[in-house]
This record gives C-alpha cells, sequence and structure tokens, in this order.
C-alpha cells in the first residue's frame, strides 16, 4: 500500500544552517503520528515540506504517492493546522471557510461549514469578523477549516495551544477517533497529555530522528518527560 | 481550478470593501492632484497640440490620463503591501498551499486587483466628469481594457516586489525608490517634449520607464485610439514581472523558500 507521506532522504538547509540531513519519514495511511522535539528539532520544517511551502535541497517529499515538487494535486488531500494562524482578518468565520473551500474546489460547502461551525461550537458566530473572536475560538475555526474538505491527512502543527482543557481535550478526543476511520495524522506537539498508548511518537533533535515507537514503548508521558529533559534544559 | 480563481477574487473584492478608507485615500490623493496641483500647474505649463490631442487641452485634462495610471499603481503597491501583510501574519500560507498551481493562484490575485484598480479609476473619472473634466463619450469604453492592462502590469510589478520584500516596515522603502520614482519619471505630468527641452538626460530615463507606457496607453483609449507602441510595452512588462514573480514565489529557487517559517 502506498504510504500517505513520504519524506526520502531530505536534505534542508537554511543558508549555511542544515536543518534536516538525510531525513526519511513514512507515514502509513490511518496513522496517528506525534512528531515531538525541542524548539528548533526541525519538526515544523517537516510540516512545512509536506505542505509544500518549502522545497528539500535534495531528497524527495511525496503526499498520496504524488512529488510535491511536480504536483500540488496530493495537497487536495491534506488538511492543515499551521502553528501560527493563518486565517484572513479582514473576513467573517463563514466568508474565511468559504474561501478556504473555493481554494480547495468544493462548490457547495454551505452544508459542510454549517455541520462544522456547530461541531465545534462556533455556531452563532459565522458572520462574526475574525478579528473579533479570542485565541480559542480563532483556533477552532482553524481546525474547522483544516477538516473543511474532508482530508485523508490531516496535519496539525501544536493545535490545542490557546484552547481550554474542556476543548482541547474534545479536540484530542475527535482527531484519535479520525485517525481510528482511516484518517492519517502527523500531530505536532509539546504536551504529552495529549497522546494515547498506541500512537506512533517520533522524537526530533537536531534534524534528525532520535527515537521512534508507540507512546507507551517510548515510557510514556514520564519517559518521554525525561528524555526531553537530556535535550532541552533553559538556562535561565 | 475556475472554483479557486472565483474564491480568491472574491476574497479580494471583500477585502476591498471591508477597507473603506482603502477606497478613499486612493480617490482622495488623485483628486487632489488634479483640483490642486492641476490649478497650480496649468498656470505654469503650456501645453501645445500634441497626439491624441486634436486642439488645445486644459492642464487638468492633461492629467486625467496619468492620475488614473496613478491610481492603478498605488492599488497594485496595496496589493502587494497586503502580500507581505499576510506573509506576516501567516494568511498567505493558505494561499500557497492550496492545491492548485501557484502560478493561477498568482493570476488570480494580479486579475483580481486590476479589476479593483479599474473600479477606483472608474469612480475617479465619474468624478472629474461631474467638474467638467471630459473625455469624448467613446473613450469611457475604450479606457477600461487599457486600465485593465496596465493593473495587470503594475499588479505583477508589485507581486514581485512582494516577493523580494521580507518585513512590512521595509514597504516604506518601495514607496521612496518605486512608486515616486516610476510617477514623477513618467509623462503623468508632463509631456515628454518639454522634458527633452528642458532636461534631456531625465527624458532619455522617461522613455526606458515602462509607467510611461501605461500612462500613454490609457491616454490615447481615453481618446479611442491605440498607441501600439505602449501596448507592446505593456503585454512585454506585464509578462516579464509576472514571470520575475513565479520565480519570487517558488519555493525551490527564491529567497520566499526561507522566509515562510
Amino acid at each position: 500500500m502506498t504510504d500517505a507521506v513520504t519524506l526520502d532522504a531530505v536534505d534542508l538547509s537554511y543558508g549555511p544552517r542544515s536543518v534536516l540531513s538525510q531525513f526519511t519519514l513514512r507515514l502509513a495511511p490511518g496513522s496517528f503520528t506525534a512528531l515531538l522535539g525541542p524548539n528548533g528539532a526541525g519538526k515544523s520544517t517537516v510540516f512545512n515540506l509536506i505542505a509544500g511551502l518549502l522545497r528539500p535541497d535534495s531528497g524527495e517529499v511525496r503526499v498520496m504517492g504524488k512529488s510535491t515538487s511536480h504536483s500540488r494535486a496530493g495537497l487536495r488531500h491534506v488538511g492543515m493546522v499551521f502553528q501560527q494562524s493563518a486565517l484572513d482578518l479582514e473576513l467573517s468565520v463563514v466568508q474565511n471557510l468559504r474561501y478556504f473551500a473555493g481554494l480547495h474546489g468544493m462548490k457547495n460547502p454551505n452544508s459542510e461549514i454549517e455541520r462544522l461551525l456547530a461541531q465545534l461550537g462556533l455556531e452563532g458566530r459565522e458572520g462574526s469578523s475574525v478579528r473579533d473572536l479570542n485565541g480559542g475560538h480563532r483556533r477552532r475555526l482553524e481546525i474547522a477549516r483544516a477538516l473543511l474538505p474532508s482530508p485523508e491527512i490531516l496535519l496539525l502543527d501544536e493545535p490545542t495551544s490557546g484552547l481550554d482543557p474542556a476543548s482541547k481535550q474534545a479536540i484530542v478526543d475527535a482527531v484519535h477517533a479520525m485517525s481510528a476511520q482511516g484518517v492519517t495524522v502527523l500531530w505536532i506537539t509539546h504536551l504529552l497529555d495529549e497522546l494515547w498508548p498506541e500512537d506512533d511518537v517520533i522524537v526530533m533533535q537536531a534534524g534528525q530522528v532520535v527515537s521512534r515507537g508507540s507512546f507507551a514503548e517510548l515510557g510514556g508521558a514520564k519517559g518521554l518527560s525525561e528524555h526531553y529533559a537530556g535535550h532541552e534544559r533553559p538556562q535561565l | 481550478m475556475m472554483t479557486a480563481f472565483k474564491a480568491i477574487v472574491i476574497r479580494e473584492l471583500l477585502r476591498f470593501l471591508h477597507q473603506r478608507e482603502r477606497f478613499l485615500a486612493a480617490l482622495v490623493r488623485p483628486l487632489v492632484w488634479l483640483f490642486i496641483f492641476g490649478a497650480g500647474f496649468r498656470a505654469a505649463l503650456g501645453l501645445s497640440i500634441i497626439p491624441p490631442y486634436e486642439t488645445y487641452i486644459k492642464y487638468e485634462t492633461y492629467i486625467v490620463p496619468g492620475l488614473c495610471a496613478m491610481i492603478v499603481l498605488f492599488n497594485a503597491m496595496q496589493s502587494s503591501l497586503s502580500m507581505v501583510y499576510d506573509r506576516e501574519m501567516g494568511s498567505m500560507r493558505l494561499l500557497l498551499t492550496a492545491p492548485v498551481p501557484r502560478w493561477w493562484i498568482l493570476l488570480a490575485k494580479l486579475i483580481a486587483s486590476a479589476f479593483v484598480s479599474v473600479l477606483q479609476c472608474v469612480v475617479f473619472l465619474v468624478i472629474a466628469w461631474m467638474f467638467d473634466i471630459r473625455m469624448p463619450l467613446g473613450g469611457y469604453g475604450a479606457v477600461l481594457p487599457a486600465l485593465f492592462l496596465v493593473g495587470l502590469m503594475l499588479g505583477a510589478m508589485g507581486l514581485f516586489l512582494s516577493s523580494m520584500i521580507t518585513r512590512l516596515q521595509n514597504f516604506a522603502g518601495v514607496m521612496n525608490f518605486v512608486i515616486f520614482p516610476m510617477f514623477f519619471l513618467s509623462t503623468a505630468l508632463y509631456p515628454l517634449w518639454r522634458m527633452q527641452e528642458n532636461a534631456p538626460h531625465i527624458a532619455s530615463v522617461v522613455v526606458w520607464n515602462p509607467f510611461t507606457y501605461a500612462v500613454e496607453l490609457v491616454r490615447f483609449a481615453l481618446y479611442q485610439k491605440l498607441e501600439l507602441n505602449a501596448l507592446i510595452w505593456v503585454c512585454a512588462c506585464t509578462c516579464g514581472f509576472f514571470l520575475l514573480s513565479l520565480w519570487g514565489y517558488d519555493p525551490g529557487k527564491s529567497l520566499f523558500s526561507r522566509k515562510v517559517r
């Protein structure tokens, strides 16, 4: 079976600084993979490569078997929540979603928009300007947008930042449920309480994979906390 | 792809409608030139009969095409500024991760920006008409495609600039180094022959300025005439700037790839 996402011996540098070196990653269809690592490990770079925002210096990135260097068609299957907000502050909630639906070629998105707004607790805010939403609601809107084209792959870069505990748990549960239904998930996070024991966990450091296994195999939250502590201890 | 195209155009129109002050600012600038500077310059500057004019004209009539091109230039720069802003705020990522070819996305942005420019120029021409600064009636129809073409050329230039500008703060430099030289080193405010008489070195720069040809295309179109040389210049510059902006927004080949973070 074709991998949902493949990064094959990818090298990437920002000027003289190498960020990824011979980086290889394969995500099987329907898998839930958490990407962990200290700041600057290269997690967001991996995200940007899969999203087609960066092109590798060498190696290849494939989404649904199609190279992102040659075709953007694979991106039709991908929903993304960026670390930094990607909402248009000049537009309303529903205008943001319609705009995104249009970019993804959806011709009649209204019923799906209504369903997602209700699911994410944004009903009644359709006409609100995004500028007037608080951080948590903006995050929910980002998630609604990512889910709008019924993606086969979900890329989420710290998707629960700014959410209250109940909303955060609801998002974590919903995305795990989607994964169980066959959606491939790449979840970038620092929050270990978002992970389930069977989740595939990749720990990155300095552009390399330093550990990979299930959350349980890597020692759960306790084991990974120790792992983190070994790599990143801020000097205050 | 057409759905994506429509989405981008609608978004640009909605943003324009939501920013009423942008529309007012776009109109106030050329109106100040027309009614205040125009009145002052009329006394100082004599105009002979040059094509496309067939009789003596008022100075205000002479500068209308240049002011239309000025509206388009400022709108193109505004659009370029919004691209830099979108990149800083993160919403650019949405556009650049859409599952349609990047050239199509940039073309849609360009067409939307040109369309907004034409709308602004139409309102400006109506106001000028109300104050008795009038062109032949047929010219008002003929100038629309010319304005659209000029909008594409200056919009493509703006797209290219937006791919090169790394920070919003640097945009003020664009005003000083792009907009003002382009505008003043053109035939927008004074005819070329006057410059050739008084400042031949500056006149030689004016003939290489794409904005000069944008102004002349609009000027001739307002009198239902086609200035072929200007048309060729505008089309060639549109293609050139658009190709440069495609290069500028290519994630593998340009500086942009290092900016997305």
